[in-house]
C-alpha cells in the first residue's frame, strides 16, 4: 500500500529525514518510536504533503502512484489521512460544515454524489457515537476552544467519516489521561481492518498496549535504526532510547 | 415644470446659501434645528484633513461633486419581488423600506407590529410624534457634532423613528431597508434619519439595511445617514447594519447611542459595499453598569476605503464594553480603524476593550489601525490590540490534508474569519441574513489564488 523508498527531506537548510524506507501493507499496524526532535511528525507531514518541507531524495509510493507528485487534498482524496500532534483550530468554521465539506471533497473524487446537510447529519451522529464524542462538539467551530484531548478524538472522528486506506497518527496519545486514551484507542481499533493500514508515531510504549502494532520501527536523527515486532517496545520501555541508538552509533 | 437651479458641491458657501434658502414646510421647532445645522456647516465649512480624525478619509471625491436630492419617482418603479432578496426571513417581521430615501408604503409591512410599539416613517412621526422627535434632536452629545451630522439634520427628508415602550420584549427584529436604484438624477443624495427608543427594560433587534439596487444609478450617489439610539435603564438592544451600497457609492454614516444604567447594546455592522464609505459609531454610558458591544465586519475590494471611527464614552462607573472590528482587503482597498475609548475620572471599574483584525489577501490593500486611549480615571481595566496578517499556512494545509481544494480551503478560511463577527448576533434571522450577505458577496468577488500564497 504504502512504499517509503530512501526518503529525504528538509526544511529550509536543515536536514531531518535522512533516508527512510518503510513497507506498509493493508491490514498492518506500525509503531513509529523515537526520541523527541527525531523526524517523526516531518515523516507524517511529508506523507501528507506538508509544503514546508522539501523533499531531497527517495521517494513514496502510495498504490503504486508516485505520491509526492500530489498535491495534499489529492493524497487526502487517494486515501490518506493524517492525525496532527497539534490539531489547528479554525474558529469561525463549524466542525460539522467542515466534516462535511472534506466527506464530500472525498465523495466526488470517486464519482460519488455529494450528501446535503441533513444526509450529513445522519452520518456524522453514527459516526460521533462510534469515537464516543458528545454530538455538541459538531456545532463548534473546528477545534476552537477543545481541550487536547478533544482535539485528538475530534481527529478520529474525521478519521471515523473519510474512512481513510492509510492512517497516519501523530502522538494520538499526548495530552491524553488514561480514560481519554482508552475511549481514543477503541476508536481507532473499531475503525482498523485488513483492508486498510495505520502508522502509529509515538514515543510511549503506553498506546502499544491498547493498539496493538504489528511493528515497531525506531526513528533517531532522520533515521529508522531499528525495526522489530511488538516486542521491541517493550524493550524499549525497559531500556529506553539510548539503548538502541546507542547500538546503533557502535555499529557505525 | 419646475426649473432647478444647478446644484453645486455641498460645501460652497453658495450651495449652502440655497440649502438655507430652500422652501421648507418644516415645523418652526424643527426649522430651528436646521437652520443650526446649516449656521455650523457655514461657519466651519468642510472638515479639514489636518484634523486628526479626517487624516486618512479622501473626502474630496465625496465633497466635489454637485449632488441634487433625489425625488420620489423612482418609488413606485420598485415592486415587492425587487426587495425581496433584501428581506430578513421572517414571517412576523415588521419592516419600513425607503427608494432613494423616501417611504415606499407599499413595500413596508405593519401587519404584526404590537400595540403600543411606534415604527413609523419620519414624515409621520414629525406630525404625530414631534414631542420626541425633537427630544431626539435636542439630545445631541457636542462631541457628535460633526460636518455630516449637519449636513443630515440640515437636509433630512426621511426616515424612521422607533419607539419600544417599556417593559416591551419584541421577538421579532424591525428592519428598516434603504435603497437607492437609479431615480434618474446625475449624483443623487439621500439623508435617511433614524431615532430608537427603547424604554426601560424593554427589548429588541432591529436590522438596517442601505443597499444599492439594479437599475443602480449609473453615476456615484452619496447616502449621508445619522441614526440616533437611546436605551432607557434596563433596556436591551440588538442593532445590526449591513451597508451594501452599490460600488461607486459614498456612504457618510453616524450613529449615536446614549445608555442608561443596565442597558445593553450590541451593534454589528457590516459592511461589503460602497467606494469611500465612513461609520462614526459614538457611544456614551450614561448609567452603570451599561454594556456595550461594538463588532464590525467590512470586505473590501477594488479600491473600496472604509473608516471605522468609533468613540466609547465612560462617563460613569461599572461600565463595560468591548470593539471587535474585522477587515477582509482585497485588491488596492483601504480600511482604517480608530477606535477611542475616552474614561472619565469618575469611570472607576470600567472594564474595556477593543481588538482590529485585518485579513489581507492582496498586496495592495492597506490597513490603518489607530487606537486612542484616554484614561483618566485609575482603577479601569482597558486593553486593545490589533492584528494584520493572511491566511494561516497551517490552516489551509490542515483543510487541505482534509481533501479541500486550496480554493475551498482559502474561501472556507476567509469566511471563517468573517463569521466571528456575524455568529455573535444572536437573533436567528438577522443572523442568516448577514451571513448571506457576506458569503455571497466573498463567492462573487474573491478569487483565492490557486496554490495560496
Ligand atoms: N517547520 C520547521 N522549521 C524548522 N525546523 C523544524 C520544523 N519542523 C521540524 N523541525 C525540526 O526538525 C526536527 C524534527 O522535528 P519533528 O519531526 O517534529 O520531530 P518529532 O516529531 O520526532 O519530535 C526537530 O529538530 C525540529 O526542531
Ligand atoms: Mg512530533
Amino acid at each position: 500500500m504504502l512504499e517509503i523508498r530512501n526518503l529525504q527531506a528538509r526544511v529550509e537548510d536543515k536536514e531531518i529525514l535522512k533516508g527512510i524506507t518503510l513497507s506498509v501493507k493493508p491490514g498492518e499496524v506500525h509503531a513509529i518510536m523515537g526520541p523527541n526532535g527525531s523526524g517523526k511528525s516531518t515523516l507524517a507531514k511529508v506523507v501528507a504533503g506538508h509544503p514546508s518541507f522539501e523533499v531531497t531524495g527517495g521517494e513514496v509510493l502510495f498504490e503504486g502512484k508516485n505520491l509526492l507528485e500530489l498535491e495534499p487534498e489529492e493524497r487526502a482524496r487517494a486515501g490518506i489521512f493524517l492525525a496532527f500532534q497539534y490539531p489547528v483550530e479554525i474558529p469561525g468554521v463549524n466542525n460539522a460544515n467542515f466534516l462535511r465539506m472534506a466527506y464530500n471533497a472525498k465523495r466526488a473524487a470517486e464519482g460519488q454524489e455529494e450528501l446535503d446537510p441533513l444526509e450529513f447529519d445522519d452520518l456524522l451522529q453514527e459516526k460521533m457515537k462510534l469515537v464516543e464524542m458528545d454530538p455538541s462538539f459538531a456545532d463548534r467551530s473546528v477545534n476552537e476552544g477543545f481541550s487536547g484531548g478533544e482535539k485528538k478524538r475530534n481527529e478520529i472522528l474525521q478519521m471515523a467519516v473519510l474512512e481513510p486506506k492509510l492512517t497516519v497518527l501523530d502522538e494520538i496519545d499526548s495530552g491524553l489521561d488514561i480514560d481519554a486514551l482508552r475511549e481514543v484507542a477503541n476508536g481507532v481499533n473499531k475503525l482498523t481492518n485488513e483492508n486498510n493500514a495505520v502508522i502509529m508515531v509515538t514515543h510511549y510504549q503506553r498506546l502499544l498496549n491498547y493498539v496493538q502494532p504489528d511493528y515497531v520501527h525506531v526513528l533517531s536523527d532522520g533515521r529508522i535504526v531499528k525495526s522489530g515486532g511488538k516486542d521491541l517496545a517493550l524493550q524499549l520501555e525497559e531500556k529506553g532510547y539510548d539503548w538502541v541508538i546507542g547500538q546503533e552509533t557502535a555499529g557505525v | 415644470m419646475q426649473i432647478e437651479s444647478r446644484p453645486r458641491p455641498i460645501f460652497e458657501q453658495a450651495a449652502l446659501a440655497e440649502l438655507a434658502a430652500r422652501p421648507d414646510t418644516s415645523p418652526n421647532w424643527l426649522r430651528s434645528f436646521k437652520n443650526d445645522a446649516i449656521e455650523y456647516l457655514q461657519s466651519k465649512g468642510m472638515p479639514s484633513r489636518s484634523d486628526e480624525i479626517w487624516r486618512f478619509v479622501e473626502l474630496v471625491p465625496i465633497v466635489s461633486n454637485a449632488y441634487r436630492p433625489f425625488t420620489a419617482q423612482a418609488v413606485s418603479s420598485i415592486t415587492a419581488d425587487m426587495v425581496q432578496p433584501y428581506l430578513f426571513q421572517e414571517p412576523d417581521a415588521v419592516r419600513l423600506v425607503f427608494v432613494n430615501g423616501f417611504y415606499a408604503a407599499h413595500l413596508s409591512s405593519l401587519a404584526h407590529l404590537s400595540a403600543n410599539v411606534t415604527v413609523v416613517p419620519l414624515q409621520t412621526a414629525l406630525v404625530e410624534q414631534a414631542a420626541l422627535v425633537e427630544s431626539f434632536l435636542a439630545d445631541m452629545p457636542e462631541d457628535g457634532r460633526d460636518a455630516f451630522y449637519a449636513l443630515n439634520t440640515a437636509s433630512f427628508q426621511d426616515g424612521a423613528l422607533i419607539d419600544i415602550p417599556e417593559n416591551l420584549q419584541l421577538t421579532a427584529p424591525i428592519q428598516l431597508l434603504f435603497l437607492t436604484t437609479d431615480g434618474h438624477t446625475e449624483a443623487g443624495v439621500s439623508f435617511p434619519r433614524v431615532m430608537v427608543r427603547l424604554g426601560e427594560h424593554a427589548q429588541a433587534a432591529i436590522g438596517v439595511s442601505f443597499v444599492g439596487h439594479n437599475p443602480m444609478p449609473p453615476e456615484t450617489y452619496l447616502t449621508n445617514s445619522v441614526a440616533q439610539i437611546h436605551l432607557a435603564a434596563h433596556a436591551r438592544l440588538e442593532y445590526a447594519v449591513a451597508q451594501m451600497e452599490s460600488d461607486n457609492a459614498f456612504h457618510l454614516a453616524q450613529t449615536q447611542a446614549m445608555l442608561q444604567s443596565h442597558s445593553q447594546l450590541k451593534m454589528t455592522t457590516v459592511a461589503t459595499g460602497g467606494k469611500i464609505s465612513r461609520h462614526f459609531l459614538h457611544a456614551s454610558l450614561l448609567g452603570e453598569h451599561a454594556d456595550c458591544q461594538l463588532n464590525g465586519l467590512s470586505v473590501l475590494m477594488n479600491d473600496a476605503h472604509v473608516h471605522d471611527h468609533l468613540l466609547v464614552d465612560h462617563a460613569v462607573p461599572n461600565c463595560t464594553s468591548s470593539q471587535l472590528y474585522k477587515g477582509i482587503l482585497d485588491d488596492h482597498s483601504r480600511s482604517e480603524f480608530m477606535g477611542t475609548i475616552r474614561i472619565h475620572k469618575d469611570a472607576q471599574k470600567t472594564d474595556a476593550n477593543q481588538l482590529n483584525q485585518s485579513l489581507l489577501l492582496s498586496d495592495d490593500a492597506r490597513v490603518f489601525t489607530r487606537p486612542q486611549l484616554r484614561i483618566d480615571a485609575d482603577d479601569v481595566k482597558c486593553t486593545h490590540g490589533a492584528t494584520v496578517g493572511q491566511l494561516d499556512e497551517n490552516q489551509i494545509f490542515y483543510l487541505a490534508s482534509r481533501g479541500l481544494s486550496s480554493e475551498l480551503a482559502q474561501s472556507v478560511l476567509t469566511f471563517g474569519f468573517a463569521e466571528e463577527i456575524i455568529e455573535r448576533i444572536s437573533i436567528h434571522s438577522l443572523h442568516e441574513y448577514l451571513d448571506d450577505c457576506v458569503q455571497r458577496h466573498l463567492r462573487n468577488n474573491i478569487q483565492p489564488s490557486p496554490r495560496g500564497k
